[in-house]
């Protein structure tokens, strides 16, 4: 082989790419671009951080959701493994580990697949705003989960 | 009395129709700058229920808030302007019109959905307007029955997508009509929770969604015309909706659906324009119910890069006469690989590889989507990266060819259309403009031809083009780099000179000097190294050793090592259809000289009337000649010549020594290599003897004709009738002679060189060529 | 290193010219004018009249057509480009003239470079026309970058052929070693990572990794990045790219393609330094 450098070379790029590609952190939260993503149950484009939600599992990989609605319904459909389930503050528009997340429920809410689900920080809050709006109730994400 | 009565009833029918305020008859309230009213709000704080206001030009600020049922009717494009704060104009009472008016402006508020008309009522009729630069167009809310018509609405195009409003949204406003509507740089149009709507003749472009149907049965969409959206229209949990004659094209973006039906019942798809969307036609769960069904008829898909996609699907759906033309992917199916219970009829395909005898216009053959890779993509999405791979169309040949690999047909249309059916009468889609693309390929076709026939045609080769550019000065042969004292006066140095070829070893070790004006052979045998020794001293050819030439070293410094350097080779390849001209003119831009130096060497050289032939149509001394004058062009003062009488008769070899001797006189430093004893003696000063690649000898040519002469062969090469007299006489001459193909060999003696030459002409045998060798 | 650049474009020009009276060159311009002419006759008689040609799909089939025989053209020029001069004598000729092998190399490149580029836009050009006429909708920005980056595929596998070139003395040998890494990239190369990703799993980071090491690959997902303003064309790998290098992206692609060009030409340099003429 004359040109054994040129290989090499190769190579080297190869693995390097190969390094960049791969390793994600299953505690984070899932990563959005809002306006570009697409809901992964209802193939929306995700345009409203104050709406969306998403899961990680495990291996790192993200699923994405323009409504909290549509992750309850994807997560229910397909069981998948999940390290933690994610939801957006509707109020500080920060993600929340849904665990800690408060949710109003109303049909008053007009959320982009029409769930009226909204997550936020804390308690108060969420009968703040559920004392404006009409119908509503507040739940923790497990009485969100069984209620379905 | 009669008389006073009709009078009476005269003066009320009179009171009645000149007090409007005391009697509730419709009235006509016009504001206008010049008055009456100059305030919409104040017209509207007067007007009743069934009242009109012709509002005649002039700017209005917003927020208006209508509380009665009232008609606003604008004349001369009226403002209503919201200064980009908050909604502009809201209907809160049931049957509220407006026409022909600009309302503007709205705040950008997503939280509370700042909107350019806000309807909170039923039976509100919106029409002939143009709502520009607002988050939300028009929003209803609960106003059923409502007309939105030949409204211009646009969006805030500076904002970022995902800050964008609806353009258009119906929420829970049952039997609107959506008709004749522009809309563009908006998020969506919208249709929640309203069943029965109409939505027709509509442009949508640029958005997110161009239609998008939730939660709304029996609706029906047509002649809509949605271009560049993320998707033209999506239709989602409804059942009964009909979408027909629409154009639907260009949408694309990460969702990039033409049409998508998700959880969708009982539709018909019917003889809409599908083109050049990500996914043509993208259905998910529909049918959802086991009692209903889909029908896809007579729509022409195009130019998708999946022309319909289906996923978790396989049930219930008629597609029929539908044109599947040039899609990459023309049907993905994903999920569940069963087709059964769909029907595939008469559509056509435009990757169709059968025929129609009987001029049906039906294929004989069923059409097979059966593609191996489109199989392999489906099973592993992550292939979809080799689309436009030259491999891909190699696999699905060999899938074709070979049985064995073939997939499972994914679905099968036993009676495929022969010609694709474009429905006719749809909404047009502005043309592109041609001219761009047109100029770009004529600005390419310019520039190729440029390229080819300007730069590089024969008549203008390099000489005539780079004429102006002779003005570099020509170059000194150079002055040795300072620093060098040992031995700088000399031409060539050569230390240690090694070159092997693998195992061969050409030059052994060799190392010598020459001086300038010196004419120096290289003599030896063919294979001896002359010509590799003169390459390794061009610096042509790596090598181990170290060589100087003008005290250049030749490896770090090889080009202002070989601007000193004329060269002749033996071999003379010059590039056979450039003129005389021309290759002069080439070689002397290469070696920074002036044009008049090509006149006056093709002078000197006799090359003169050959200027304009090609080079293969000179003879093997023109050749020489040229080769010599190339050489000569800068006025080197080292000649390098590579056995330059090889391939010349005697008179042309003749002539050629003469010129070399006339160089000499001139003070050149000559060095040629040569296997010729009589040139070597009759024109070097000194003579450097290779055998094997050694360097056996380095002495004046006297010394070595003494030192080698006893054991030189003499070769004669003759025409072959003459082979055997000729070595009939040299023997009886008492030479010993060896038969070697068409010559003789002949030991000779330093004393009796010439011998067998003189005593062959004198018994009248030709010579046709000769030379030495030293035996070994 | 000093390079004398009126010596490269003076080697440039002889080039142009040996190329004119090339065969093989004349018959590949021949062949890429006629088969991009029949492609974008074929890919718009569908529906062209109807005006609904589509939106840059009968230039991204080009793609495909250059896919195919531009690194073609490229290997086996490259690679007839210094083994037949060798082969003649000529080479060695040039040499021994007061010009720096990277002078000639340089010249050789850039000429027979120019030569594909003017191919290429006659091709182009011809069918630019064809698409505009039949009102095919393709922009003309998009179209002069396709052009653009195909003249970068032919460079990148020119320095490829010269880097064969440069290390073979016969010229047939050359250009059967060209055939073969022209099968290898085109043909070969996807194919064994379709088949490694079929077989192992690889996962859509690896895939990407993987296409970038093929210069065909990386060409094709910039043009139709550039195209389509996307790689969603591409499914999940293409996402995938867009999302991770993002604005990057077209920066990074053009980046490797012109790597592969300067690796490809410095390469060849070394080879031809340590073979020399001969």
């Amino acid at each position: 082989m004359k040109n054994k450098p040129a290989f090499k070379a190769i190579w080297l790029l190869a693995l390097l790419l190969w390094g960049c590609g791969s390793g994600s952190d299953p505690n984070r939260p899932p990563q959005i671009r809002y306006g570009e993503d697409a809901c992964d149950r209802c193939q929306m484009i995700i345009n409203e951080g104050r709406y969306a939600a998403g899961y990680v599992l495990p291996n790192g990989q993200d699923r994405r959701f323009d409504d909290i609605g549509c992750m309850l319904k994807h997560h229910q459909q397909h069981q998948e493994p999940v390290a933690n389930f994610w939801v957006v503050d509707y109020q500080g528009r920060e993600w929340i580990n849904a665990k800690n997340a408060v949710f109003v429920k109303s049909g008053e809410i007009t959320t982009p697949m029409a769930s009226g689900i909204i997550a936020l920080a804390s308690r108060d809050n969420a009968e703040e705003i559920a004392a404006q709006t009409g119908e509503a109730n507040i739940l923790t994400f497990e009485e969100l989960v069984s209620q379905k | 009395m009669r008389k006073i009565l009709k009078n009476l009833c005269g003066s009320i029918l009179l009171a009645i129709s000149l007090c409007p305020a005391v009697f509730a008859v419709p009235q006509t309230l016009v504001v206008s700058p010049q008055g009456p009213y100059t305030e919409l709000s104040a017209a509207l704080a007067d007007a009743r229920d069934g009242d009109a206001i012709e509002v005649r030009g002039g700017e209005y600020a917003g927020p208006l808030k209508i509380e009665k049922s009232v008609a606003l009717i604008g004349r001369d494009w009226p403002v209503i302007d919201g200064n980009n704060r908050g909604g502009v104009v809201e209907f809160a009472a049931p049957g509220v019109r407006m026409q022909g008016f600009i309302i503007r402006n709205s705040g950008i508020s997503l939280d509370h959905e700042d909107a350019g008309i806000s309807v909170n009522a039923p039976r509100a009729v919106i029409e002939n307007n143009q709502i520009l630069h607002v988050l939300f167009g028009i929003y209803m809310r609960k106003a059923d029955s409502s007309v939105v018509r030949n409204n211009t609405i646009s969006g805030k195009e500076e904002l970022a997508v995902p800050r964008r409003g609806d353009l258009l949204r119906a929420w829970y406003s049952n039997a609107i009509v959506i008709e004749s509507n522009t809309l563009q740089h908006g998020r969506d149009m919208i249709i929640w929770f309203s069943k029965n709507s109409i939505v027709q003749h509509n442009r949508v472009a640029n958005a997110r969604y161009g239609i998008h149907f939730m939660y709304s049965d029996d609706c029906l969409a047509e002649y809509n015309l949605l271009t560049g959206n993320s998707v033209g229209v999506y239709f989602m949990y409804s059942r009964r909706l009909t979408l027909r004659h629409n154009t639907i094209a260009y949408n694309r973006g990460p969702s990039g659906f033409g049409i998508g039906l998700k959880d969708f019942d009982d539709g018909l798809i019917e003889e809409n324009l599908v083109v050049d969307n990500r996914v043509g036609i993208y259905v998910d769960n529909s049918p959802r119910e086991v009692s209903s069904s889909m029908s896809y008829n007579g729509n022409a898909i195009a130019y998708n890069d999946v022309g319909v996609s289906l996923l978790s699907f396989g049930r219930r759906s008629d597609l029929l006469n539908n044109s599947f033309v040039e899609n990459y992917e023309q049907v993905s199916i994903h999920g569940s690989t069963e087709s059964g219970g769909n029907q595939w009829h008469n559509n056509y395909w435009s990757d169709y590889a059968g025929y129609d005898r009987e001029r049906d216009g039906f294929g004989d053959l069923p059409y097979k989507s059966e593609k191996l890779f489109e199989n392999l993509m489906e099973r592993n999405p992550g292939l979809r990266l080799f689309i436009y791979s030259p491999a891909i169309q190699a696999l699905d040949f060999a899938a074709r060819a070979f049985p064995m690999v073939r997939p499972q047909p994914k679905l099968e249309d036993p009676q495929p259309r022969m010609a694709a059916r474009i429905p006719a009468g749809l909404p047009g889609m502005r043309l592109p403009t041609r001219w761009p693309l047109a100029l770009a390929a004529a600005g390419l076709l310019i520039f190729g031809v440029l390229l080819t026939l300007g730069l590089s045609r024969k008549s203008g080769s390099p000489l005539h083009l780079l004429s102006n550019s002779f003005n570099t000065p020509e170059h000194s042969p150079g002055t040795p780099p300072a620093g060098l004292t040992q031995g700088a006066n000399m031409m060539i140095q050569a230390q240690n000179l090694t070159k092997s070829f693998g195992k061969l070893i050409a030059v052994d070790q060799v190392s010598f000097q020459i001086n300038p004006g010196e004419a120096v052979a290289f003599w030896g045998s063919n294979g001896a190294g002359k010509t590799t020794l003169l390459r390794c001293l061009l610096g042509v050819i790596p090598f181990q050793g170290e060589v100087r030439i003008n005290g250049f070293d030749v490896v770090k410094n090889s080009k202002a090592a070989r601007r000193v350097i004329g060269f002749v080779p033996q071999e003379i390849s010059f590039h056979d259809n450039l003129s005389v001209r021309e290759t002069l003119a080439f070689y002397a831009r290469l070696k920074k000289t002036t044009p008049e130096s090509i006149a006056e060497r093709a002078k000197r050289l006799n090359l003169e009337p050959h200027l304009e032939k090609t080079v293969k149509e000179l003879s093997g001394g023109m050749k020489q000649r040229l080769a010599l004058a190339i050489a000569l062009l800068a006025e080197p003062p080292l000649l390098f010549l590579d056995e330059p009488t090889a391939n010349l008769d005697m008179k042309s070899r003749d002539d050629f020594l003469e010129l070399l001797g006339q160089l000499k006189k001139a003070g050149k430093t000559i060095v040629f290599s040569s296997h010729r004893m009589e040139e070597v003696f009759s024109f070097a000063d000194r003579v450097l003897v290779l055998d094997q690649g050694r360097l056996i000898a380095d002495a004046p040519p006297k010394e070595v004709y003494q030192q080698l002469g006893k054991r030189t062969l003499l070769r004669i090469y003759l025409s072959p009738a003459l082979l055997s007299p000729a070595r009939e006489i040299l023997e009886t001459n008492g030479f010993s002679v060896l038969q070697n193909g068409s010559g003789l060999k002949v030991q000779v003696d330093s004393h009796s060189k010439g011998q067998p030459i003189s005593l062959l002409a004198g018994a009248g045998v030709t010579v046709e060529n000769f030379d030495y060798e030293i035996e070994k | 290193m000093n390079i004398d650049f009126q010596n490269v474009l003076l080697l440039t020009r002889k080039e142009m010219l040996d190329a004119r009276r090339n065969r093989w060159f004349i018959l590949y311009t021949a062949i890429f004018a006629g088969l991009s002419l029949a492609l974008s006759w074929l890919g718009l008689s569908g529906l062209g009249g109807y005006g609904l040609s589509g939106f840059g799909r009968t230039t991204a089939s080009m793609v495909n057509l250059v896919l195919l025989i531009v690194p073609l053209m490229g290997l086996t020029l490259g690679a007839v480009s210094l083994a037949g001069e060798r082969e003649r004598g000529t080479l060695l000729y040039i040499l021994t003239q007061p010009v720096s092998r990277i002078e000639v190399l340089l010249g050789k490149f850039s000429g027979v470079g120019l030569s594909l580029l003017s191919a290429l836009v006659l091709g182009f050009g011809l069918s630019g026309f064809l698409i505009a006429w039949h009102g095919g909708a393709t922009r003309a920005g998009g179209y002069l970058a396709l052009v653009g980056l195909t003249f970068l595929l032919a460079l990148a596998s020119l320095g490829l052929g010269m880097l064969i070139s440069s290390a073979l003395r016969k010229a047939d040998t050359a250009v059967g070693v060209s055939l073969f890494a022209w099968l290898l990239l085109v043909f070969f190369g996807d194919l064994g990572v379709m088949g490694s990703s079929l077989t192992m799993k690889l996962s859509i980071e690896h895939l990407f990794a993987l296409s970038l090491v093929n210069p065909l690959q990386v060409f094709k997902l910039s043009a139709i990045f550039i195209l389509y303003g996307n790689l969603e064309i591409f499914g999940p790998v293409g996402l995938y790219a867009v999302r991770t290098y993002g604005a990057h992206l077209l920066p990074m692609l053009l980046g490797i393609l012109m790597l592969w060009i300067v690796l490809a030409f410095g390469f060849s340099y070394l080879s031809f330094k340590k073979r020399g003429a001969l």
